[in-house]
């Protein structure tokens, strides 16, 4: 049993031991409550991201974390090197921390002095709070506050990577604003497809490209590329080639022809760049439009096509000139000798019409390949017209009514009136040709200024005032598929032995001669206008007076000696045959070198020099040119069956040169000799042959001679 | 006859005393397409080089008057061995009798001084058409 007091203190003890082992625990706990919030501050304390500086109530250093020393190290290489206020690299007081930082800080501005100035001054906990830069592109929060204990937190986060990141973002949305804009903005159609499954699809396709295939948006993005080509061209050749760089996945280069057959065609250039993103195909076709390229260079073909076809027919007439200048001379000569025997006279009266027929034939062929010496002569358009208008009407039958629409005078022009009327009598024949039944054909002229020009010859020439000559008809008109071929020589839609096919041919040659531009509007059964345009010239209209001499045969040129050279003999013999009918003394040299050693031999005056213009080893052009340097009052006359001889020889002849269009005809011949040699010299030639000069008053131009303006004497 | 030279392909002496009137007369022939050209100063130069390098020369252009060896005399002793080689004497004389002497002495061709390019070419081309023949 036990007794009170016994219990009692028992009791007492086991309290005691209890309390005491409460409390034990509750230091332990606590102990370790403070162990554990000790770490935990620790950690939080040096926490990567921040750096933070204690300055206790005295401001002095308290401690600082990793970071904090890491900023300030980034600032210089060892800052407690320099300055002596430093404690293992942190400045050792707030005043020290503050100033070292304003003293690194770019971009440092009074506001941020003032701040950094009250904060050290004030020391009060207002708080701080300002981004600072620093070094190469370094950017660093400083938060300053004071804590209830009076000590100075200072914390550091370095905002550089996130400034970084964010500058990456608006950069990059800048660029893709641009770049967007940019291939919106370009006149190229851009689309960019990417492969799903087998076919490729679009994904995006510019506003150019909307414009170029006539596609809303909503029409291509997600349709499949091979439906946009497909809506574009039914060109089988293009599409091919399209699917061939898709399906090889390369590079294509592609010219391609758009519209349907029916359509105007509109030509575009395809570059397929097949590339990848986000690792997906994806193919990019950039459209340019190429229509204006592909016209200029189908003008380019054509031209050449021409000049190619000029230069044939040049050089084959050139020998048919020479050849008939042989056939008509001598059944000329043979005729004045023969002339008793009327039936061979007869004979020889049709080989000199045959030759003058063919001669004419390649004379409308030579006209067209640019080779005639264009003649200095300025003329009213209207006027000449009216003049010439004649001409035309045994040519048109009664059912066709002619009228001329050229009341504008001023109508002032760089041109032969040959060539004009020329130009007038082809298009009208042309004209009539297409109205078998009969109808109205108008002839025009009228100035055309600005929008009247059709645009294709606007962008050819820098004059604003052209003078319009225009033929129209209102025939069977021509079909769109031949209006390509009209000026081809020797195309002809008439029948057989109806047209020669050269008609269009000269028109064009001459056209183009006379720095002029042809158009053709045409609608098939309604009919055709055709309108030639030259530029307004600022000349006076030279007058041209016609006369003839009475008679050639009067002319004698007895005393004068002339020199002939020719390559062609049986021409040469003709040439000076005829020389010596007129009573010259010839030098017949069979080349140039020739000629120029014949001149060299010969002791008196050599008064005239008559050469051919395309001569092996040295040319007539040359030829003349030395012999004007040793005999400078040598008269000089070119003849050629090139009626302008130039382009081929590579020189061409000098101005004012005077040109005989081979076949060589007698008369006139004659009559152009005894003009440049009577200028030179009247009295010689009215000593040798006084009172049978031939006097003629007005001055005319010769056919087939460049400036054979005939004076009196 | 034969076929006449290219400019291109004739190789020319020039004799001449005075050295304008050399250079200028290089200048011409160079003008005219001429790209072999060879000079001297004198008629004795002339024989010097042709001695030697005879066989090179096309034709020889030569000036009447010459110290040393005037062009008469050069051109005697030249036809003496090549009796064709075209030689073209250039004068300052234009008298008949000077032509006519010029002539006598066996000149290809003669040329009055002064004298342009063309006039010069067209002396060549005479000479070279003469001694195709």
């Amino acid at each position: 049993m036990f007794d009170e007091p016994a219990i009692l203190i028992l009791g007492l003890e086991a309290l005691f031991l209890t309390v005491v082992i409460v409390i034990a625990f509750r230091l332990w706990l606590d102990k370790r409550r403070h162990a554990v919030f000790t770490a935990l501050m620790e950690d939080v304390f040096n926490a990567p991201g921040r750096g933070i500086i204690l300055y206790d109530h005295n401001d002095n250093l308290v401690r600082a974390n990793d970071e904090a020393y890491q900023f300030i190290s980034t600032l210089s290489d060892d800052p407690s090197a320099h300055d002596i206020s430093f404690v293992s690299g942190m400045p050792s007081t707030m005043k020290g921390f503050l100033d070292y930082m304003f003293d690194h800080a770019v971009d440092v501005d009074q506001s941020l002095k003032n701040a950094l100035d009250k904060l050290s001054q004030q020391r009060s906990g207002q708080g701080f709070r300002e981004v600072i830069a620093w070094g190469d592109d370094q950017l660093c929060l400083v938060e300053a506050s004071s804590t209830s204990a009076g000590r100075q937190l200072v914390a550091l986060y370095d905002l550089s990577r996130a400034k970084s990141d964010e500058d990456k973002t608006i950069k990059l949305s800048r660029f893709s604003d641009k770049l967007v804009h940019a291939i919106e903005a370009v006149n190229s159609g851009i689309i960019i497809a990417k492969r799903v499954d087998d076919a490729y699809r679009v994904l995006f396709a510019n506003q150019a490209f909307e414009e170029y295939s006539g596609l809303p948006s909503a029409d291509t993005i997600g349709k499949p590329v091979r439906r946009i080509f497909n809506h574009l061209t039914t060109h089988e050749r293009s599409l091919k080639k399209i699917d061939e760089a898709l399906r090889s996945q390369s590079q294509g280069d592609i010219d391609l022809k758009a519209g349907q057959e029916k359509d105007k065609p509109r030509w575009f250039n395809v570059q397929l760049t097949p590339t990848e993103m986000d690792d997906e195909d994806v193919f990019i076709a950039v459209f340019t439009d190429i229509t204006d390229l592909k016209i200029r260079e189908q003008e380019l073909s054509r031209t050449q096509k021409m000049e190619a076809l000029g230069q044939l027919a040049a050089g084959v007439a050139h020998d048919f000139n020479n050849i008939l200048s042989i056939v008509g001379g001598y059944a000329r000569i043979a005729d004045s000798n023969f002339g008793e025997n009327e039936t061979l006279s007869d004979y020889l009266q049709k080989i000199q019409n045959a030759t003058d027929r063919g001669a004419s034939l390649t004379s409308q062929l030579l006209t067209f390949s640019r080779h005639k010496i264009v003649t200095e002569s300025v003329i009213d358009l209207s006027q000449t017209l009216k003049e010439q208008s004649s001409l035309l009407t045994p040519l048109l039958p009664a059912s066709i009514v002619c009228s001329f629409d050229v009341d504008t005078e001023g109508l002032v022009i760089d041109c032969a009136v040959d060539d004009i009327t020329q130009v007038m009598m082809n298009l009208a024949l042309n004209a009539r040709d297409a109205m078998p039944d009969g109808g109205a054909i108008t002839i025009g002229s009228h100035l055309c200024e600005g929008g009247d020009v059709p645009l294709h010859i606007r962008e050819k020439t820098d004059n604003d005032k052209l003078v319009c000559f225009s033929v129209k008809d209102d025939g069977c008109g021509i079909k769109p598929e031949i209006l390509e071929k009209i000026f081809d020589p020797f195309f002809t839609t008439k029948d057989q032995g109806k047209g020669t096919g050269l008609g269009l041919f000269m028109v064009y040659g001459l056209v183009k001669q006379m720095s002029g531009f042809i158009d053709v509007d045409s609608t098939p059964g309604q009919g055709t206008i055709f309108s030639v345009f030259w530029p307004l010239s600022d000349k006076q209209p030279t007058k041209v007076m016609q006369g003839s001499i009475a008679d050639v045969e009067s002319i004698n040129l007895e005393g004068y000696t002339a020199l002939v050279a020719e390559d062609e003999p049986d021409l040469l013999a003709l040439v000076s045959s005829m020389l010596e009918r007129l009573g010259m003394t010839v030098l017949a040299a069979a080349n140039g070198n020739e000629a120029l050693v014949l001149q060299d031999d010969h002791m008196g005056d050599v008064d005239l020099l008559l050469t051919d213009v395309v001569m092996p080893e040295l040319g007539g052009v040359k030829l003349a040119e030395l012999m004007q340097e040793m005999r400078p009052d040598t008269h000089i006359l070119f003849m050629s069956g090139y009626p302008a001889g130039a382009s081929e020889t590579g020189a061409s002849l000098p101005d004012g040169a005077t040109l005989i269009a081979k076949p060589i005809d007698y008369e006139n011949l004659a009559r152009i000799i005894f003009e440049k040699l009577t200028n030179k010299d009247v009295n010689k030639f009215i000593q040798t042959d006084q009172g049978r000069a031939a006097h003629w008053e007005t001055s005319e131009v010769e056919d087939g001679v460049g400036n054979g303006s005939i004076k009196s004497s | 006859m034969g076929q006449v030279k290219d400019f291109n392909d004739l190789k020319v002496l020039i004799v001449e005393d005075q050295h304008e009137a050399r250079a200028m007369m290089r200048n011409m022939l160079m003008e005219l397409g001429v790209n072999q050209i060879f000079d001297a100063p004198d008629g004795r130069d002339a024989l010097v080089f042709l001695d030697s390098a005879f066989d090179f020369v096309d034709m020889i252009i030569c000036d009447w008057n010459m110290p040393n060896m005037d062009g008469v005399e050069l051109l005697r002793q030249l036809r003496s061995v090549d009796p064709d080689i075209p030689f073209l004497m250039v004068t300052g004389r234009g008298d008949m009798e000077s032509v006519v002497e010029a002539k006598s002495s066996g000149v290809t061709g003669y040329i009055r001084k002064p004298f342009s390019a063309k006039g010069l070419e067209a002396k060549i081309r005479i000479m070279m058409h003469r001694m195709a023949e």
